[in-house]
This record gives structure tokens, C-alpha cells and sequence, in this order.
């Protein structure tokens, strides 16, 4: 599951990438790293600015005085789009005044090499951003991971839907939320006890976590048996199909369940959409998708309701 | 004595010192080396016709961008005195800049004898 692939990461497994417009900066820094971890390097900032975009490095090395854009504005630029805001910025320039030290601090890097590179101090200040990354991925997966399911949680949720939200805005794209509970589980914890229910919930995430094909598409665990599927930038035509396949992965598990109509483990399942510029709360589209999940309930379950 | 030190101009070619830097790996040392004579000229020219015409902000980038692969490779008082033109530039003193620019070729004149 996802706790234990990150907790295994390593600093070989990292990614860093090098900003430099000096062809000689370049192959020094890539060669000084080869045998630490994985590096990639480009010639200027708007090269880096996409290569984080579609890649979210572990960690930027950036040279500050380059053509074009400045490692500093890459920085800034980095820091103000949420996606690539926790990438951590390590400067590395021969420029020794203090007023640019001043500047590469307040643009938001985490360190400052000066060229020309003693290779020794270079690649322990690189190991060391790593490590620092690495336990901070670690603790914010913790954080924000429901330890039982492996789904995303509560706390998740109340965080980072604003931003996701923000983003939909941005893009212009809508924002689908569908909400789901188990049928019946009250019953189903009576007739097997809390263990089976347990285990019920955890197999159920599992199977749900792999029927969801799109990586951006985020499953959270908000209550007991309660369930929230986020899909940024779906439509509502492609969150039925999404919705539907989910429905069906569950019936597919034929878990047993005599207390409900159906004598296996089913769901039902509201659908509600966020509309981009809508400025409405984000929590409210969740209401809403809550009140179509009570008439799911209420129309026999094992299925799906949308407007 | 340290007042002395401090004066000195700085060594021509610190092979010693670069090699040390890079973790005594003289590959890739000869690798940079090779980079930077490919690229000397072409910045040294950049910051000539740029100073004769005035642009002396694209001087100064190309004065900085040559100081660090003077760094890089070792070239240690060529380094020390592209850091003083790039200043000058910065400063807009194009006329003490075009005497240092004077000072740097000779520096890479000796760069090239040694280390070529």
C-alpha cells in the first residue's frame, strides 16, 4: 500500500534536477551525483519549470544569474503553484555578495553552495536535502493517510480540498465528488463483529483504490464506512462511468453479507459536481452529493444517484 | 603575513586545488577542461564587442558566466580577475572594465600554455 512503498524510499530512489546555463556546471554536478541518486539536468528555468510540473523532482539544484529567467524567479514560480510548492530549491552560484545571499534566502531556497563546488561539501548538502524531503513525504503521507484503508482521511480532506478546488478554477475544468457508504454495515459489524468489519472496509478501499484508473482521481475515508471519491477535472459523464465501475468492483467481491437484500456486501453512491468559477463551498457540492446518496438509500441501494 | 597573502595574485592554473575540489577525479576534471577552452573564446569575444558597444549588462553575463568555468577548471587568477570585471560592469565603469578585459586574455594566454 502506499505507507509501505514510501517508506522504503531511499535517497537512490530520489530524483534531482539540475539548473545550470554552463555546460562545465552541469557535468560536474550530474557527475558529483551519479553514484548518490537519480539526476536530470536542463539549461534554464522555463525548461525546469516543466520538467517539476510533469515530473516533481525531489530536489532542485539551481544555478542563480542565468539568461532568460533567474534561478531566483524559478523559485518563486515553483513556490506559488501548489503542485511543485514543496519541492525544496538548493542554490549553487559564484556570485559571493551578501545581497544576493539575501535574495536567494527570501525567494524561498532551503541552501546555498558557492561555486566554484568543493565536491565533498556539494554532495553532503544534497544527501542531506534528500534525507530532509524524504521524512517530510513520509510524515505528510502519515499525516494524511487513514492508517486502516490506505485511503486518504479526513484531515486530507479538509486540507487539500480547497486547493484542489482552487486548481479546477484555474484550469477551468469541472470537479466531480462522489460519496459512498456500505449498505447495511451496521449489520453486517452485528452478524460478523468489528474484525470482519474491518476487514471488510480494507478490502473494499483496496479493490476500489485499483478501479480507480486516473492517478489524480483520490479516494478518502471520511467516517466509519463513509467514503469520498474526488475526481478534478471529470465531467459528470465520466464520473457516472467511474461511479458505475466502482458499484460493480464491489459486487465483484462477493463478500458475504446475510443480513442485507442483496445476501453479499454492496454500495450505494451520490454524485454532485463542482462547476469551475462557481465559487460555491466546495463542502456544500459534498452535501449535495450526500443528499443524492440518502435517495440511493432510499430507492433500494447497491446503486448510484446523480441530478 | 597575511596582509601579503591577501595581495598576491591568485595562481594562473591551481591544478592541484581543482582536482582536490572534484574529489581527485582527473576524468572529469580533463572533461571541464576540454568545456571550457571550446568556450573561452566565444565568451571572451562576447564581453570584447559588448563592452565596445556599450551592452554592458550582456558583458557582465558573459564575464559571469566565463568566471565560473574559470572556477570550475581551476583557473584561478583568471577567476579572481573576471570577479573584478564583472564587478566594474556592474558598476558601469566600462572604461576600467575594458582594462581588465585587457588582463584576462593574458590570463587565458597562460591558462592555455599550462594547461592545454
Amino acid at each position: 500500500m502506499l505507507l509501505r512503498q514510501n517508506a522504503e524510499q531511499t535517497i537512490a530512489d530520489c530524483t534531482v534536477l539540475i539548473v545550470d546555463d554552463q555546460p562545465t556546471s552541469r557535468l560536474i554536478m550530474t557527475s558529483l551525483l551519479e553514484d548518490i541518486t537519480h539526476s536530470h539536468a536542463v539549461t534554464g528555468a522555463n525548461e525546469a519549470l516543466d520538467f517539476c510540473l510533469a515530473q516533481l523532482p525531489d530536489l532542485v539544484v539551481s544555478d542563480v544569474s542565468m539568461p532568460e529567467m533567474s534561478g531566483r524567479e524559478l523559485c518563486q514560480a515553483l513556490r506559488s503553484n501548489a503542485k511543485t510548492a514543496g519541492i525544496p530549491v538548493m542554490f549553487v552560484t559564484s556570485s559571493d555578495s551578501d545581497e544576493e545571499q539575501e535574495k536567494c534566502w527570501e525567494s524561498g531556497g532551503v541552501d546555498f553552495v558557492t561555486k566554484p563546488i568543493n565536491a565533498t561539501t556539494f554532495r553532503n548538502r544534497v544527501k542531506s536535502q534528500l534525507s530532509h524531503k524524504l521524512k517530510a513525504d513520509l510524515l505528510e503521507q502519515l499525516i494524511y493517510t487513514d492508517r486502516l484503508t490506505g485511503a486518504f482521511n479526513r484531515h486530507y480532506l479538509d486540507e487539500r480540498l480547497p486547493f484542489i478546488v482552487k486548481e479546477c478554477d484555474r484550469e477551468v475544468k469541472p470537479l466531480a465528488i462522489a460519496i459512498f457508504d456500505i449498505d447495511f454495515f451496521k449489520r453486517f459489524n452485528d452478524e460478523y463483529g468489528h474484525l470482519a468489519g474491518d476487514k471488510c472496509l480494507c478490502r473494499l478501499a483496496k479493490a476500489i483504490n485499483g478501479a480507480m484508473l486516473r492517478p489524480m482521481d483520490q479516494l478518502v475515508r471520511v467516517g466509519g464506512e463513509e467514503f469520498l471519491i474526488l475526481m478534478p477535472n471529470t465531467t459528470q459523464q465520466g464520473a457516472v462511468v467511474v461511479c458505475q465501475r466502482i458499484l460493480e468492483t464491489v459486487r465483484q467481491l462477493h463478500i458475504p453479507h446475510i443480513k442485507s437484500d442483496v445476501g453479499e456486501v454492496t454500495v450505494s453512491m451520490g454524485l454532485s459536481m463542482y462547476e469551475p468559477g462557481e465559487s460555491k463551498d466546495p463542502f456544500e457540492v459534498i452535501n449535495e452529493a450526500d443528499k443524492y446518496l440518502y435517495s440511493a438509500k432510499n430507492s433500494g441501494r447497491n446503486r448510484l444517484v446523480y441530478e | 603575513m597575511s596582509d601579503h597573502v591577501d595581495q598576491s595574485p591568485a595562481p594562473v592554473w591551481n591544478r592541484q586545488s581543482a582536482l582536490q575540489r572534484l574529489m581527485n577525479n582527473e576524468a572529469l576534471l580533463n572533461r571541464i577542461l576540454k568545456i571550457f577552452f571550446e568556450q573561452a573564446e566565444t565568451h571572451l569575444t562576447a564581453i570584447r564587442d559588448n563592452i565596445q558597444q556599450g551592452r554592458l549588462e550582456e558583458a557582465r553575463a558573459a564575464a559571469h558566466a566565463l568566471k565560473g568555468s574559470a572556477g570550475e577548471v581551476g583557473a584561478d587568477r583568471m577567476h579572481q580577475h573576471l570577479g573584478q570585471l564583472e564587478n566594474a560592469l556592474v558598476s558601469k565603469a566600462a572604461q576600467q572594465a575594458a582594462d581588465i578585459y585587457k588582463v584576462v586574455v593574458v590570463d587565458y594566454q597562460q591558462v592555455c600554455q599550462q594547461a592545454k
